[in-house]
């Protein structure tokens, strides 16, 4: 037996100089190799919120119609046929009947039938199975096939949101391989490992925790896609997805966090692409004493207090330092993506000097520990931020930096995203440094910040935020028959809430994606930025460079 | 200033390096235990590893007074992710801290820590092992199926579940769990050690004159199993100090933004591309305190055990 | 032998069932119950309750621990929320993956451990010894994921020369022939074997060394030597031989260090392994798959420590002919 240590490192030299450089590679089929710290769940639209599970499946199905790139949302103007190729208004507005393209084929072959939107619409509103959009549908009373080709959707009430919500949330599914499954056991159906849409893309692969694979249907009604293979490429986390995009392995990521910018500008093969965003992230105050409905916060529950501690943040400093100049500060509970958006929406400026006096006229007065106190309680509160967002931890360093300088002791609380769900709907915290991800439907707002909100179970309202002033602009905006005099009462109702200050709106998320510079995107939009991913091109050399074609060519 | 105390911190490393070989060399020329201290001194390394836990214990008791920047306030903007340079002398983080200051709190956080948390483990287990030995018979049987199911669990594995199903943990609540999952191997050595003492004929003896069995453990057992303990305790830090560091890497160890190592070389992944100082600092002076114990450690077994020589 | 068999494999049964109860402990003992998360992924309380009634979760404490340890015994680890799927399919998936580093984590470690071992035994007290203990103990005192990360940072990231993470090149894994797809999948082995090898195996040529000096002491290495037997000879004949024997032991005592480490490891280069898939359900606090893995890995364990001491049976004629 005769083992040298030598043998190990010769063995190790042989695989390090396998590596290809790419020039040998063979011709592949374009592909796009989108990197990402996260796997699928399941593949079942309406069962999942898994954002991997929602980018794969929306390639894998189609909706009826999709909302064009102007995002509004009011009546049909804007929206693109998709499964369906037309459709046609009841004379009351009542009915809305949807003409499903004849050309239109599940890839096991069978043709798409109004009875597949039937079953869709079942399963959406199914308590059983709880899907995202079931809320959304509450105003479609039922889903009826007149024929095999139309589906027609009979609504409770006309509303200015009634088509979107009809045509832009059911995915549709095929209920010729589903319908005997019961609702509670669609989840663990076979089918989520292998199925089967009408979409651009047909499932190929899918290796648990590495990969997913889809690959171009060249039969698709809406014409084949111009990407012929879509990659979802699996890490363990955001860094070792920046790396593999740095190092050619993949040639997509939806994220870019500020150091990764300056990095890609060191590879000329790399470009930044910044598209509109639907994230705004704010720090919510709870207005009443944690746990406990009762009683109003010792430091919260007082307007100008709260008001105090906003202007004591230098918000423009805080996003520059963790993100860049380009980054934009949240002007209120919108960003600049929404219809109703408006960036003179007056705001609570900067004013450590007056965030001081204001707080000192308050009673809280300055202790020799340099934290304010008032009636031997000290103006310090905590602040939940989840475990896993760099940049929000970046930013509470900065924050409580700057509520030092004003006497206000904030101390962090670090917590992984569960059970900061968990503490903010038990109310069981002071502050909470949110991310939102905004509906396009302005009326969204009411579930965020009405009095109604507040008072109701499992609310997202866990601050306690009432005010009649801005349920009656809201109110007023959704009962508008114009859609001009409903921004208007939109935006009457942001001013509102910014003055009442519930929380600091700290920024909307820069949305900005990495991709090889052969990569050509189509538009992507603030909602869904991979909404049109048939429509993306991928240039001959973009490629990624594989990580083993030299040796394996001279194989052969 | 600072100089002034760096100096000062410096001469009384050498002051207690000083009274330490003096010390010891009176041991080695008379004494009951002289041959120990000979043969520790025999080891160049564990004499190295000696000092080196003196000096990393002074650093961390003195941090507060000899960090050059406050741990956690932020530097200006353009400090963000510094390189190391003369006034920063690891650089700095992402949000512009001073990593060298961080790294002399966090090895202060970190040897806490690991030095409580094993003073529990040893409690804990010596009473558990010299329970088993001294009692014997079916209890014993089933109280060491129990160390030997724990000790097929992977320790880290089991704090990572731990720590899931609780977190956050506090600083206390962490170490009394990294305690109370290190002492299984203590308690395995302590009923060895029991078991053969046992048959001894003092214990005999004074059990013959009716001593009561505590008093038995107390008087004859627990001096003569001190020393493999003391030597696995000293082994035991350096994993306790690797485990801490692995569960705040994971995110659920020491909670923000107190800087313990394993948080700062978290804090340092994301940009280990660009910013490699952040992550390779803290976690060098890990790997020393990790050798120093273990090289530590190794030189007391020699020095305690004389059948164990360097063979 | 059948009945050192036998006795091992009770007493490895008696370990995972104390670790089971331990895991149930946990479960039991921790905030909530593995549905208590569910809300906010928006599943219908109806269901929660199925799961719920499905194992054993509404009912008595007593019956949910004899609910639980039944499930288990059939093989049935629980349900993952943040999978979506059971426990098992999850870790069919996972495990062989950690089994695959692990192996070869062990067959580096001992491959490298023994030469260094030997190498330190017959050049004791010379530079080279010291050099090879000191170094190997250096190692040996790293916190894996650190040690991972450092070579991640040279080794991918300065000289990119190994993939940086993962366990294929996915653009040509569809259409790679069978040697290509193995020498891709090496390469992706490459760095995280080496982390475990690194960190394992400072112990196995501490005692590997020891071993060697025993029997270097032998009377019949003494005799061969007498009688002017090289002692490159003497090495390879006389002591390898009779100090390898013992080590063998050390493969299970080493196994819970390596799956310890494979745990931080794989998150440091992304391999899809059961350290992954416990760091991804720490994040989404996923009850079920957490204590499934400790009760895994410690099986593992259990298994690994059992296959040593046959092993050691077979190697060794005296407890052979017990």
């Amino acid at each position: 037996m005769r083992i040298s240590p030598r043998t190990p490192a010769i063995a190790i030299l042989l695989l390090a100089a396998c590596r290809g450089d790419g020039g040998s590679a063979p011709k592949h089929a374009s592909t796009l190799v989108m990197t990402l710290p996260a796997d699928a769940d399941v593949f079942i639209p309406a069962l999942t919120t898994n954002e991997t599970s929602v980018q794969v499946t929306s390639v894998l199905f189609e909706k009826l119609a999709s909302v064009g790139d102007s995002l509004n949302v009011i009546g049909d103007s804007g929206f693109r046929p998709a499964l369906a190729d037309s459709w046609t208004w009841g004379p009351d507005s009542l009915t809305i009947a949807f003409h499903i393209d004849p050309k239109a084929r599940w890839q096991d072959g069978v043709p798409v039938r109004a009875a597949d939107v039937v079953y869709s619409f079942r399963i959406n509103t199914s308590k059983a199975i709880g899907a995202v959009a079931g809320p959304l549908l509450a105003g479609i009373d039922s889903v009826t096939a007149r024929d095999s080709a139309t589906a027609v959707f009979w609504f409770h009430a006309r509303t200015l949101e009634q088509f979107y919500n009809a045509a832009a949330q059911i995915s549709v599914l095929p209920a010729h391989l589903l319908q005997n499954i019961p609702d509670s056991s669609l989840k663990t159906a076979p089918f989520n490992r292998n199925p089967v849409g009408s979409g651009p893309y047909k499932f190929t692969r899918w290796v648990s925790g590495s990969t997913i694979e889809v690959d171009a249907d060249s039969t698709f009604h809406g014409g084949r896609p111009k990407i012929d293979r879509l990659i979802w490429s699996i890490a363990a986390n955001p860094d070792a997805a920046m790396l593999r995009l740095f190092s050619g392995e993949a040639n997509f990521t939806e994220t870019l966090r500020k150091q990764d910018i300056d990095q890609i500008a060191k590879h000329p093969e790399l470009k930044a692409v910044h598209y509109p965003s639907m994230l705004v992230y704010f720090v919510r105050f709870n207005a009443r004493a944690r746990g406990g409905t009762h009683g109003p916060h010792a430091i919260f529950g007082d307007r100008e207090v709260r008001r105090a501690l906003t202007m004591a943040l230098d918000r423009r400093r805080a996003v520059t330092t963790v993100f860049d100049s380009a980054t934009q500060v949240a002007v209120g509970p919108i960003t600049s993506a929404l219809g109703t958006y408006d960036s003179n929406l007056p705001q609570i400026a900067y004013a450590p000097d007056s965030a001081a006096a204001i707080l000192e006229r308050r009673g809280w007065v300055m202790g020799k520990d340099g934290v304010r106190h008032k009636g031997g309680a000290p103006l310090q509160f905590s602040i939940l931020v989840p475990s896993t967002s760099t940049q929000r931890q970046q930013m509470v360093v900065l924050m409580q930096d700057m509520m030092k300088r004003i006497g206000a002791r904030m101390d962090i609380e670090r917590v992984d995203f569960p059970t900061m769900i968990a503490h903010g709907k038990a109310h069981d915290y002071d502050a909470s440094f949110e991310g939102m991800s905004l509906d396009p439907t302005p009326s969204g707002i009411r579930q965020e910040w009405s009095t109604a909100a507040a008072k109701r179970e499992g609310t997202s309202n866990t601050g306690y935020y009432m005010s009649s002033t801005f349920d009656a602009a809201v109110d007023s905006a959704v009962a508008s028959r114009d859609p001009q005099a409903a921004i208007a009462y939109y935006r009457r109702a942001y001013a509102t809430l910014i003055d009442d200050a519930p929380g600091i709106w700290m920024y909307e998320l820069p949305s900005i994606a990495g991709m090889s510079v052969n990569v050509h995107p189509a538009p992507m939009r603030a909602d869904l930025w991979f909404a049109h991913l048939a429509d993306w091109t991928v240039g001959d050399a973009a490629a990624p460079k594989s990580a083993s074609v030299a040796l394996a060519a001279g194989a052969h | 200033m600072l100089a002034l105390r760096w100096l000062s911190a410096a001469a009384l490393i050498a002051a207690l390096c000083i009274a330490l070989w003096r010390f010891a060399r009176t041991r080695t020329t008379s004494g009951r235990s002289r041959g120990a201290f000979a043969r520790y001194a025999a080891h160049p390394s564990a004499v190295i590893a000696l000092i080196a836990l003196i000096m990393l214990y002074v650093l961390a008791a003195l941090a507060p007074w000899l960090a050059t920047h406050d741990p956690i306030g932020i530097l200006a903007q353009s400090f963000v992710n510094h390189p190391p340079s003369r006034e920063l002398l690891f650089g700095t983080d992402f949000a512009g801290r001073d990593v060298f200051s961080r790294v002399l709190y966090g090895t202060r956080i970190s040897l806490t820590i690991a030095l409580l948390a094993t003073v529990i483990s040893v409690i804990v287990g010596t009473a558990y092992g010299a329970t088993a030995g001294f009692v014997g018979g079916k209890l014993d049987a089933v109280m060491m199926r129990f160390v030997d199911a724990f000790l097929a669990i992977p320790r880290i594995v089991l704090l990572i579940a731990i720590g899931t199903l609780w977190s956050p943990l506090s600083m206390w609540s962490l170490i009394l769990i990294l305690g109370l999952t290190a002492w299984f191997g203590t308690s395995r050595l302590v009923r060895a050690e029991v078991l053969s003492l046992k048959e001894r004929d003092m214990v005999a003896a004074a059990r013959a004159l009716g001593a009561r069995d505590l008093a038995i453990v107390r008087r004859h057992v627990l001096p003569n199993v001190m020393t493999p303990v003391i030597v696995a305790a000293t082994l035991g830090v350096a994993g306790v100090i690797i485990n801490e560091a692995a569960l705040s890497y994971l995110g659920i160890g020491i909670p923000d933004p107190t800087p313990s190592l394993g948080n700062i070389i978290r804090e340092g992944t994301p940009y280990v591309g660009t910013a490699w100082w952040v992550a390779l600092f803290p976690g060098i002076a890990l790997v020393l305190t990790a050798l120093a114990y273990n090289l530590a450690g190794d030189g007391l077994r020699d020095a305690m055990d004389p059948r164990q020589v360097d063979r | 032998m059948r009945r050192l068999l036998a006795g091992r494999l009770l007493q490895g049964l008696a370990v995972i069932w104390v670790v089971s109860t331990l895991t149930f402990a946990l479960l039991h003992l921790a905030p909530g119950d593995p549905f208590s998360y569910q809300n906010e992924r928006r599943v219908a309380p109806e269901v929660i309750a199925h799961w719920r009634h499905v194992y054993c979760l509404d009912r008595p404490v007593a019956a949910q621990y004899v609910c639980y340890l039944r499930s288990i015994a059939s093989g049935d680890l629980g349900y993952s929320i943040s999978h979506a799927r059971p426990v098992r399919d999850i870790l069919l998936d996972y495990v062989p993956r950690t089994l695959e580093l692990m192996s070869l984590g062990l067959l580096a470690s001992f491959l490298v451990g023994i030469a260094l071992g030997v190498l330190e035994a017959r050049r004791r007290g010379t530079f080279a010894d010291w050099g090879s203990r000191g170094i190997s103990l250096f190692f040996y005192s790293m916190p894996d994921f650190w040690l991972a990360l450092m070579l991640a940072l040279v080794f991918a990231y300065w000289l990119p020369i190994f993939p940086i993470s993962g366990i294929e090149d996915v653009i040509n894994a569809p259409t790679n022939s069978p040697w290509q797809h193995l020498v891709d999948h090496l390469r992706h082995l490459v760095l995280p074997v080496t982390t475990l090898m690194l960190m394992t195996c400072a112990g196995i040529a501490r005692f590997q060394r020891a071993a060697m000096l025993d029997a270097m002491r032998l009377d019949f290495v003494v005799t061969a030597r007498a009688k002017g037997v090289s002692e490159n000879e003497i090495a390879r004949h006389h002591v390898l031989r009779n100090a390898l024997l013992p080590i063998i032991t050390l493969a299970g005592l080493t196994l819970p260090m390596l799956l310890g480490g494979a745990v931080l490891v794989e998150l440091v280069f992304s391999w899809p392994g059961m350290g992954f898939v416990t760091a991804m359900a720490v994040s989404s606090r996923d009850y079920a798959l957490v204590t499934s893995s400790v009760l895994i890995t410690s099986a593992l364990v259990v298994i690994g420590t059992i296959a040593a001491d046959l092993l050691y049976a077979l190697a060794d004629p005296r407890v052979r002919a017990a």
